[in-house]
């Protein structure tokens, strides 16, 4: 990982929601990684704000992001202009495991919210593998759903949910995971408001391997200031771990509080 | 033109005065990960206690106007644990490693220092009294002259490192924490420590942090730190090490100029983990551009003026 100052080049925006491109040196990433972003914006908010990664080139030289406007930081994000220099600090954190599962079986992915754009970086990888998707998008109207034409760029067709039916199924994203789950994938992968991580978790326990990726307040990112801890129980013992370093993507059964 | 960079603290040499402060760096490795730690005068240790700790629940964090509320509680592996597991992999470093220790009662600050005694690779104890994050230790021995002095004295008769004093500025009057802990053979003191505080979202009617009150630390309370270190500084012989919101070259050089003999960067790293080695690198060039040959010549220099300077905001 790195820590220096990129540019932005690209900035397209959809109501709340903006789609950054930066460019600079780009470590490769993978699916569940996040960085650090902070524009040039004085002493407030302090601290930059941590946010997946969308994709990256090939060429190692940009990299996306999809920001939501909805406090201080995120909404200097979401106004930064073409030329803007923003320090990004990353590539951050764990990722979804890329294998593991019986190739012959689908994986499930579960996204909702600015829980999205992980997901789709995630598809675009697996679909560039061969594994067979089964992509499932939850939001409140159609309006809310996010990324519809990157994933018909990458052949993946996504199940829609909508809470008024306005797209798709009627209700809930983790409905159609119930649906699913009746063709015993091979994983499930989650990233997406805490209550769908929690539903997604209490369906698949104990019948599919489940990984989600979670959300918290965070200091450096990195891993020095433990401010985003969160409680990890593997054999029995509970402990705290950083969500910035041995997360954001941890496997549900090691998240008895979800 | 050359400038040593070089700074004393005490018995121990520095190869420059640009530190990392405890807890804004976990172990220290890391920061490895952005640079090497070889290049900076030295690195202080998030602080370890016995047994280790889990610290408090989250949210343990929370953003004000150029700062920053913590409440972390001293989540640490345990002092045990970094001499297995951390301490071999530190040592190769060439760097001043500074283990920052507390605990609970005077009898545990001493068996800690104890036990740090033998690493090697440690080369001074910064003492904690002034972590306001937990219920007892910290903050509870650091705001009383006659326990700082105990249990600085209780340290230094169980440890021949030099013992770094790190001071709350939680007192009507830092002299005199400062200088019983002189008293209790301290090497050096660290100043400062987080300023005790609280946020409440207004919105949820609710707390900001699990714990209420945290310490607040960051650009906000650097003119605060910066009369704390010139206070203490005057009042003492032993050298005083700056902290409190250093986020830039000149943040560096103030203290300096304040009476820090080093400084520590802590929050900076945050948001930028690299602005260590930008503040090395102005500091290097304040010295050329004002012919400054030897920077431990600016320690506590602005002392000697005795007229302001011309200050129109511009």
């Amino acid at each position: 990982m790195v820590s220096k100052p990129m540019h932005l080049v690209q900035n397209v925006k959809r109501g709340p929601y903006a789609t950054l491109t930066l460019r600079g040196e780009v470590i490769p990433s993978h699916p569940g990684q996040f960085y650090m972003l902070r524009g040039e914006w004085g002493l407030s908010p302090l601290l930059g704000r941590p946010i997946s990664i969308l994709g990256e080139d090939a060429g190692h030289s940009e990299v996306r992001f999809l920001v939501k406007a909805v406090g201080e930081g995120s909404r200097l994000l979401h106004s930064l202009k073409p030329g803007d220099a923003v320090r990004a600090t990353g590539p951050l954190g764990n990722h979804f495991p890329l294998s593991g599962w019986d190739p012959q079986s689908p994986v499930v992915l579960l996204a909702g919210g600015v829980g999205v754009p992980p997901m789709v970086y995630l598809a675009s990888r697996l679909s560039e593998s061969g594994a067979g998707i089964v992509f499932c998008q939850g939001a409140r109207t159609k309006e809310d759903l996010l990324l519809l034409d990157e994933l018909e760029a990458i052949g993946v067709s996504p199940h829609l949910a909508t809470d008024d039916g306005s797209l798709g199924h009627k209700g809930l994203v983790t409905e159609l995971l119930a649906k699913e789950l009746e063709y015993q994938p091979g994983a499930v992968f989650a990233c997406g408001p805490e209550a769908m991580l929690r539903a997604t978790a209490k369906l698949c326990k104990g019948k599919v391997p489940c990984h989600v990726s979670l959300e918290a307040a965070m200091g450096c990112g990195y891993g020095v200031c433990l401010s985003c801890v969160t409680q990890v129980t593997r054999e029995g013992k509970t402990a705290n771990q950083r969500v910035c370093k041995e997360g954001p993507v941890f496997d549900a059964e090691a998240l008895p509080w979800l | 033109m050359a400038v040593n960079l070089g700074v004393k603290v005490g018995s121990l040499q520095l190869k420059n005065p640009v530190m990392l402060a405890s807890g804004c760096c976990g172990y220290a490795l890391e920061m490895e990960e952005f640079f090497d730690l070889s290049l900076l005068g030295g690195y202080c240790l998030k602080g370890l206690c016995a047994g280790g700790s889990e610290g408090n629940p989250p949210p343990r964090l929370c953003e004000t106007p150029g700062g920053l509320i913590n409440s972390i509680g001293l989540q640490n592996i345990g002092i045990e644990e970094f001499l297995g597991e951390k301490a071999p992999k530190l040592r190769r470093v060439n760097s001043v490693m500074v283990a920052n220790f507390y605990g609970h009662s005077v009898e545990e600050y001493a068996a800690a220092a104890e036990k740090l005694q033998a690493e090697p690779c440690i080369a001074a104890l910064e003492m904690n009294i002034s972590c306001p994050n937990v219920k007892t230790g910290g903050i509870a021995f650091g705001t009383d002259p006659k326990l700082v002095q105990e249990v600085t004295a209780a340290c230094r008769q169980v440890t021949g490192k030099p013992l770094w004093v790190k001071l709350t500025p939680n007192v009507t009057d830092i002299t005199e924490t400062a200088s019983a802990a002189e008293d209790g053979g301290a090497d050096a003191l660290s100043c400062i420590n987080t300023y005790p505080a609280m946020a409440i979202d207004v919105e949820r009617r609710a707390f900001k942090i699990n714990t209420r009150s945290g310490g607040l630390s960051g650009p906000a309370i650097k003119p605060l730190a910066v009369r704390a270190v010139y206070l203490a500084s005057k009042a003492v012989k032993i050298p005083v090490v700056g902290i409190g919101g250093i986020s830039t070259w000149a943040d560096a050089i103030e203290f300096i100029l304040a009476g820090a003999s080093a400084v520590q960067v802590g929050t900076a790293l945050f948001s930028n983990p690299l602005a260590p080695l930008e503040i090395l690198e102005g500091v290097r060039e304040y010295c050329e551009r004002h012919g400054v040959g030897d920077i431990a010549s600016l320690i506590g220099a602005a002392r000697d003026f005795e007229r302001p300077a011309c200050n129109l905001p511009r």
